[in-house]
């Protein structure tokens, strides 16, 4: 932690960076983002197991990038979006400074997408078992039990769209759901909207999201959204032998096509 | 009407639900979802949630649901016919349970609903139901309606509060017509009241900041960067205005199925940036920050401006169900000690 | 396929949806496909617990609680 803190007050410091997004104590002892401008104020950086949060979303958020080059202090998560975002030309090489902690506790400096893609590749970017327990559960519901189980779920969703909110792929500047010519997903709050609404949302995540699982942390309703997800993580893994975030470079998966892509849905 | 004190022994609480139920109504409690508690239908007491600050969702469904008809309409050969939505179909709702800071909420958003316009469905549904409240004896960190207008057992909106005495019975002040009329139903089950100090029952909520203060305060604050500063986390989602009792916002959709239609509000919330978009594509609130300080600015300068009531209650929901840890009280502590 | 599957895995009927690739040349193909795809549907009779959530009277559902 100390670490840390000394890296943000040197990047402030010698100017490499004029803003480093990290995390910080609220007043009811929680945790959350905080945005240091002031070496001085570096000491108020803490990295504990409750920094679970993707900062990578404030990377592009309008009023951060007003205040110049930003860094972040970097979990797992926070650096795989960050290659993802590259992947979708959100985010320009060398333009964000990562504070990543390596297996063995060190803290490190990666500006380069290059860099970032090595680092990764210490970590384990599966699903974990624990995960993988969660898929088998639903999946081994019948039909007629697994629309209920949804259908339970879905209809606590209130449509305040903090699981899109709290997303860093979630940039578009106007969603599908707010299209309104023609109004593809009903906007009101019903079953019907909701079952809509977050079938759609997981698929515009297929091959993008990264498995941090902001959108179900954030849901006030506590609808298990990281199980439409890791859905998705899973058979993309399974069909493409694809993982989202793993490099800078990699192609959208849904968009790309290789002579070995099964087609056994088409009959 | 002057406050009756009677006695609802605890057992005595259960056959009201029951005798309320066999009357036709509804009867909604907080009760456990999982890790959350909110409030649903319940047919007896024990399916009542014992031990919580606040349900997670604010009590103003009752009255403003997250969606409802408004009319329906069917397209013939003659024209257009439209079916109002109306006072008959709407259920008759007891809400049991409700915290004194949701109780008082539902007066902030009648405010609202019967300010350049008095909106039917709200008052309408209103009508059909009956407020107990339940007194707080324990409070959170987020608490504040001590600084916020109110107090753990302030009994403005409320048609009965019951306060639990160590006995597991209820000291029940029956305070309005109407609260009256509910205990009519079976009279014998509120007995005569020892004498009660119902303070001694009651959370101690630490002032934080005056509300005529933070009224004040928040005028003179408009340019200012402490939005900025205070919102820098703010992801812009709706969280906040949909669990809170008092944000009225909503917005109008139309759902069609071949000839005919259903017209429908649903909420909306300031925090959303399609809120202000114009059609043109200009955004009179661009950024977050501004979006934040309408949120505030609503609660504190124009609706006491406007209705001469507070749009905050201080129940904190908003605080405890953001995902990025917006804490509306440190904020308005903020904007109260600004120089 | 990934649409599908994600269908599937929120509790649609897989029996009522059919993806196919059919050439604009393909008409005997694109004959075939429609009609047994329709005849799978009818032999399923009406979708109720889809139908359950998408009418319009259903979206007049009453409010039950949060």
């Amino acid at each position: 932690m100390l670490e840390i803190k000394q890296k943000a007050r040197e990047l402030l410091e010698s100017g490499k960076a004029q803003v480093v997004i990290g995390y910080g104590k609220g007043p009811n002892n929680t945790t959350r983002a905080i945005f240091v401008r002031k070496p001085e104020d570096a000491d108020k950086l803490v990295l504990d197991d409750t920094c679970v949060q993707n900062l990578a979303l404030y990377i592009y958020k309008h009023e951060v990038r007003h205040f110049g080059k930003e860094a972040v202090v970097a979990t797992l998560p926070v650096l795989r979006s960050l290659l993802q975002l590259a992947s979708e030309n959100q985010v320009k090489d060398n333009e964000i400074i990562a504070i990543a902690i390596t297996p063995d506790n060190k803290v490190v400096e990666l500006d380069s997408f290059a860099a970032i893609e090595e680092h990764v590749r210490l970590f384990n970017t599966g699903l974990t078992e624990d995960e993988k327990d969660l898929l088998k559960k639903i999946n081994a519901m019948g039909l007629e039990e697994r629309w209920a189980f949804w259908n339970k779920e879905f209809s606590k969703c209130i449509k305040c769209y903090a699981c899109r909110q709290s997303c860093p792929m979630c940039y578009c500047p106007r969603c599908a759901a707010e299209v309104n010519q023609p109004q593809w997903i009903p906007v009101a709050a019903h079953q019907h909207g909701n079952i809509e609404w977050h079938i759609m949302r997981a698929m515009h995540l297929a091959g993008r999201c990264i498995n941090c699982g902001d959108c179900a942390r954030a849901c006030p309703v506590d609808i298990p959204l990281n199980l439409l997800t890791y859905n998705l993580i899973e058979e993309l893994n399974n069909e493409f032998k694809y993982t989202a975030g793993l490099s800078a470079s990699q192609t959208y998966v849904l968009s790309t096509w290789k002579l070995e892509d099964k087609e056994t849905f088409i009959r | 009407m002057d406050t009756e004190n009677k006695l609802l022994k605890k057992a005595s609480l259960q056959k009201l639900i029951e005798k309320l139920n066999a009357d036709g109504k509804k009867i909604l409690a907080p009760v456990i979802k999982g890790k959350r508690v909110e409030f649903g239908l319940i047919t007896s007491s024990d399916q009542m949630a014992d031990d919580y600050i606040v349900t997670n969702q604010s009590v103003k469904s009752v009255a403003f649901p997250k969606f409802e008809k408004l009319f329906s309409y069917e397209v013939t050969k003659e024209g257009i016919t439209q079916a109002d939505t109306g006072y008959s179909t709407f259920p008759e709702f007891v809400i049991l349970g409700a915290r004194p800071c949701d109780a008082n909420a539902l007066g902030s958003i009648g405010a609202i609903f019967n300010w350049d316009y008095h909106d039917k469905l709200y008052f309408d549904r209103l009508e059909k139901t009956t407020m107990i409240s339940t007194s707080c004896s324990k409070c959170d960190d987020y608490c504040f309606c001590t600084s916020a207008g109110g107090h753990p057992g302030s009994t403005k909106g409320s048609d009965i509060q019951l306060t639990r005495l160590e006995t597991g019975d209820y000291f029940a002040e029956i305070l309005t017509e109407k609260g009256k009329k509910l205990t009519s139903v079976s009279p014998d089950l509120f007995e005569t009241a020892p004498s009660v100090d119902k303070s001694k029952y009651l959370a101690e909520v630490p002032v934080k900041f005056k509300v005529d203060e933070a009224v004040a305060k928040v005028k003179t604050v408009f340019e200012n960067e402490l939005w900025l500063d205070q919102s820098l986390r703010c992801i812009g989602c709706g969280a906040c205005a949909f669990v809170c009792p008092t944000c009225a916002c909503f917005d109008i959709q139309d759902e069609t199925k071949g000839k005919n239609g259903i017209r429908l509000r649903c909420w909306d919330s300031c925090g959303l940036s399609l809120f202000t978009l114009h059609t043109s594509g200009h955004n009179p609130r661009e950024v977050q920050s501004q979006r934040w300080r309408q949120r505030i600015m609503h609660k504190f300068a124009y609706m006491p401006e406007r209705q001469n009531v507070t749009g905050c209650v201080g129940c904190g929901r908003c605080s405890r169900a953001c995902p990025v840890d917006m804490n509306i009280m440190e904020h308005l502590i903020n904007i109260v000690e600004v120089k | 396929m990934v649409f599908r599957h994600l269908l599937g895995f929120s509790g649609v009927d897989l029996r009522r949806i059919t993806f196919s690739w059919v050439s604009a040349a393909e008409g005997a193909k694109w004959a075939d496909i429609v009609n047994s795809t329709s005849e799978t549907i009818k032999k399923l009779g009406p979708y109720d617990s889809y139908h359950a959530v998408a009418g319009l009277k259903e979206k007049e559902a009453e409010y039950v609680g949060n």
